[in-house]
């Protein structure tokens, strides 16, 4: 009676959480389902900070889209897609001895308000489906060791990108087994097989209270398994390596050490750690320091770590590239440790990515300025701890030549003071990223263009002080003639005269994106699809003048552009 | 003597009618503290098609409105969509559903300060620029948020709709109407970027009390009908809290406003103003008529 009387009051007042009872409440063991409650972490998003439009934050509730399929502002989107990022003249190079089961380009978390024993995790794609490729989950509240600091998650699922057809779905892989309840799910995606955004409408948890029975029956059984087959192993006495002892065939100390090394630089870091355990010559042979030019920790983002670094420092004396991204959030890295860690590459580092790294402050890039003066490249996308004080970090470092700034709390005003600090290397500047600059004008843009005529990439998208009418997009085709990607995304003055310029001036132009303006006809896009040979990237969503039948027949016409034109089906 | 008698009657009587105010006034505290809520009814007419059929959610023509409630405050607005965008080809009607479509979403998903709907309004606005699809159009709106513990409306108006508050048959609270001039009223547009940036909505609270009527609409409603007519619709036909009720009466202003609209004899407000500009007309004024009729009722009240 009290159950019904709560139940009906609650459905009356609206339930928040939008919890959906299976069946009967009180069994313990029944599957409920709950719907994400907040975003505490994501990678990157295609909507503003401040907006609710295409940002990471619309994962968490209840469905708001589903079962439409197509491009709307109540999804969660990620910045980027498919390849066109990593073709660009920005891309920075991959790095070697990164496992090829690693391909997460992004990722999310969401908590939830209960902890269940998870049975399923559902997840409702409504556009361009298929990009999810791990799920990890963890009780955020009581997941992390007092001792170590270590939070424990616990990969669900995994699989690498599969193409998917082009409608909503509600994506339910299936999913390990636990022993432990969890309230926080966090879903890696790799969208390089996206035709466009993929876009995610909301997740939903389906869980039990209480851990499943045969777990707990099972689990004993399996004790007894493992250790009665510990029981049966003896030690072996045979090494191949042999330790000075003349009975054995020391076969691998025959070989020359370059053909050691050579056998040795095909192997992961996991797997080098892993061998250098088994013996001293081998080991020796591990720690060798040109193994460990280029560091990728990323994909060990669960377990890089303060010990992790400091085991790995004294092997890293020619380490040139380090990418630290994504770690940190699983076991705790300090502010001393890198100190220690920077000090042993001499000087020698030149690239450095710290992408979504929590750990990053001020008084990071005050030692990344310190020990590391020849960087040329340095990522602190989604550091949001750093702010325009790092911004006089940067000006220290003399040979900077790509830099990342990402939803980073650095001001408008100190970037262009860095540009304008580093004025000698601005002219010779290749590639700019100023998505979402809203209070970029036409004097700056012009002013750019006619500094930097070097300028092979801009990104302009979503600056909506640009307006068409000034003659700065026009000047900045007639001044940058080696212009291989521009970005003019959502700015709805971009008219026929802009796109008649870039026909005529941009004769390398890779990649073009003119979303979501009204002022543009077919005729002057054509020209340049004509022209521009080497175009192989041309979005126009949303633009009033060009009709899906134009761009069916451009398919067939020009081929070798992927011709990108996004919807709403209302 | 007669007339003595007559005073002393009058006079009983008020001393009679004092007293059961001043017992009114001591009734118990838990009537005074206990939230209020809205229970709402919603009718309206478009001006193109003959009778009322929801052809799309949220809508009536070019008019558009939103109901929504969150944690704290239930949330009540209309946008009343600029006809003149169809001379260029733009439906008119696309601005203001969205306007009002992100309204309910910003309210429901609890991102905003329910006592400053003027902030809704232009939280509203900034994500509309956000969209992909480029949006065209202008709208006016009106919107009233009732802060459910505080017993207080908090109301924000750009424009020509507006609203009225009904105590005991009597309007004790409405909204001023904001035009350049006759027939043109302060609007929100997106492209081009308007003049008139939300911040020059007008905003106002007012404490009500359980029994309150809050009538909501669009200038299709409030040109048709006189205050007069419509606080004699409240009071013959809102007799009590049930829903059905408020719908009722909504219902029955709306249609009232609809057929005065087309009778070319009637002074209606729009024609009484349009003299007072200098020109000469009569009759109502056919337009999408939208009204949403709100009674305020103690959340203990609540009838399923």
């Amino acid at each position: 009676m009290a159950e019904d009387l709560a139940r009906v009051v609650g459905s009356i007042l609206g339930s928040d959480s939008g919890r959906d009872v299976q069946e009967d409440e009180v069994s313990e063991s029944s599957v409920i389902k709950i719907c994400g409650q907040e975003v505490t972490d994501f990678s990157s998003q295609y909507g503003g900070e401040t907006r609710l439009s295409y940002s990471a934050a619309n994962l968490a509730g209840k469905t708001n889209i589903y079962p439409s399929y197509g491009d709307y502002t109540q999804a969660c989107v990620f910045r980027t897609y498919g390849p066109w990022w990593k073709i660009a003249p920005s891309a920075p190079k991959p790095y070697i001895k990164t496992p090829s089961s690693f391909c997460s380009e992004d990722y999310i978390e969401l908590t939830f308000e209960e902890k269940l024993y998870p049975v399923a995790v559902k997840i409702y794609e409504t556009y361009n489906p298929g990009a999810i490729v791990k799920i990890l989950a963890t009780d955020y509240h009581s997941g992390s060791s007092v001792d170590t600091g270590k939070t424990r998650w616990v990969t669900l699922w995994s699989s690498p990108p599969a193409e998917t057809p082009q409608r909503s779905r509600i994506f339910s892989p299936p999913i390990k087994k636990i022993d432990f309840p969890i309230n926080m799910v966090r879903l890696e995606l790799c969208h390089a097989l996206c035709d466009y955004y993929t876009e995610l409408d909301c997740v939903l948890l389906c869980g039990t209270r209480m851990g499943p029975e045969s777990l707990t029956d099972s689990s004993g059984d399996q004790v007894q398994d493992v250790v009665s087959s510990l029981k049966s192993l003896t030690v072996d006495d045979y090494c191949a390596c042999g330790d000075g002892d003349g009975d054995y065939p020391r076969l691998f100390e025959r070989l020359p050490g370059e053909v050691i090394l050579l056998i040795l630089s095909y192997f992961d870091i996991t797997s080098l750690c892993r061998l250098a355990q088994t013996c001293r010559l081998l080991r020796d042979y591990c720690y060798d320091h040109l193994l460990y030019t280029e560091l990728n920790l990323q994909p060990l983002w669960q377990q890089a770590s303060d010990v992790a670094l400091d085991g790995l420092s004294m092997r890293c004396r020619h380490l040139q590239r380090l990418n630290l991204s994504w770690c940190g959030k699983a076991a705790p890295i300090t502010n001393d440790c890198l100190d220690r860690f920077l000090q042993e590459p001499k000087a020698e580092l030149t690239c450095l990515q710290l992408s979504c790294c929590p750990f990053v402050n001020n008084e990071t890039l005050r030692l990344i300025a310190t020990h590391c003066p020849e960087l040329k490249e340095l990522d602190l996308s989604s550091c949001e701890q750093v702010d325009k004080v790092a911004a006089l970090q940067l000006l220290l470092l003399r040979k900077l030549e790509r830099l990342n700034l990402y939803r980073t709390k650095i001001d408008i005003h100190s970037i262009v003071c860095v540009i304008r600090e580093l004025g000698t290397h601005c002219r010779k500047l290749r590639t700019l990223d100023m998505w979402r600059a809203r209070s970029l004008q036409d004097d700056g843009l012009v002013h750019l263009a006619n500094n930097c005529s070097q300028l092979e990439e801009l990104d302009v998208g979503w600056c909506t002080e640009l307006r068409s009418q000034s003659g700065c997009f026009v000047n900045l085709a007639e001044k940058c003639k080696n212009l291989k990607k521009l970005f003019l995304t959502a700015n709805r003055t971009v008219c026929d005269l802009d796109l008649l310029a870039l026909a005529k001036h941009s004769l390398h132009l890779q990649q073009l994106d003119i979303l979501g303006t009204r002022e543009v006809s077919s005729q002057a896009a054509e020209r340049v699809m004509a022209n521009c040979k080497e175009l192989v990237f041309f979005d126009v969503s949303f633009c009033a003048g060009i009709t899906d039948a134009t761009v069916e027949h451009w398919k067939k016409q020009y081929p070798h552009v992927s011709v990108k034109k996004s919807f709403q089906h209302s | 003597m007669q007339s003595v008698a007559l005073y002393g009657r009058l006079v009983a009587r008020a001393i009679v009618a004092g007293i059961h105010n001043e017992f009114q006034l001591k009734t118990p505290a838990r009537d005074q503290k206990q939230p209020l809520h809205l229970v709402t009814g919603l009718s309206g007419f478009s001006k193109p098609v003959a009778k009322n059929s929801v052809l799309k959610k949220w809508t009536f023509g070019d008019d558009a409105y939103f109901i929504a409630r969150n944690k704290v405050a239930d949330v009540i607005g209309v946008a009343d969509g600029v006809g003149g965008w169809r001379n260029y080809g733009i439906d008119p009607s696309l601005f203001p559903r969205q306007l009002m479509a992100t309204c309910e979403r910003l309210v429901q998903e609890g991102h905003l300060e329910p006592q400053a709907p003027a902030s809704i309004i232009a939280a509203s606005y900034e994500e509309l620029q956000q969209q992909k699809d480029p949006l065209m159009g202008s709208s006016t709106a009106c919107i009233v948020s009732l802060h459910r513990e505080e017993r207080t409306i908090y109301t924000a108006n750009l424009g020509d709709s507006g609203f009225l508050v009904v105590r005991d048959g009597e309007v004790v609270h409405r909204s001023m109407e904001q035009q350049h001039y006759f027939n043109t009223p302060y609007q929100l547009a997106v492209a081009p970027p308007s003049q008139e940036g939300p911040d020059i909505a007008e905003s106002s609270s007012f404490k009500v009390v359980d029994g309150d009527v809050i009538i909501l609409g669009t200038d299709g409603l409030f040109d048709n009908l006189s205050e007069d007519m419509i606080l004699g619709y409240v009071s013959s036909t809102m007799k009590d809290n049930h829903e059905e009720t408020v719908q009722k009466t909504a219902s029955s202003i709306a249609e009232k406003a609809y057929q005065l609209s087309f009778d070319p004899d009637y002074m209606s407000p729009f024609a009484l103003s349009a003299i007072d500009a200098g020109i000469q007309l009569t009759g109502g004024k056919p337009d999408d008529i939208t009204c949403i009729m709100a009674r305020v009722t103690n959340q203990s009240d609540f009838c399923l």
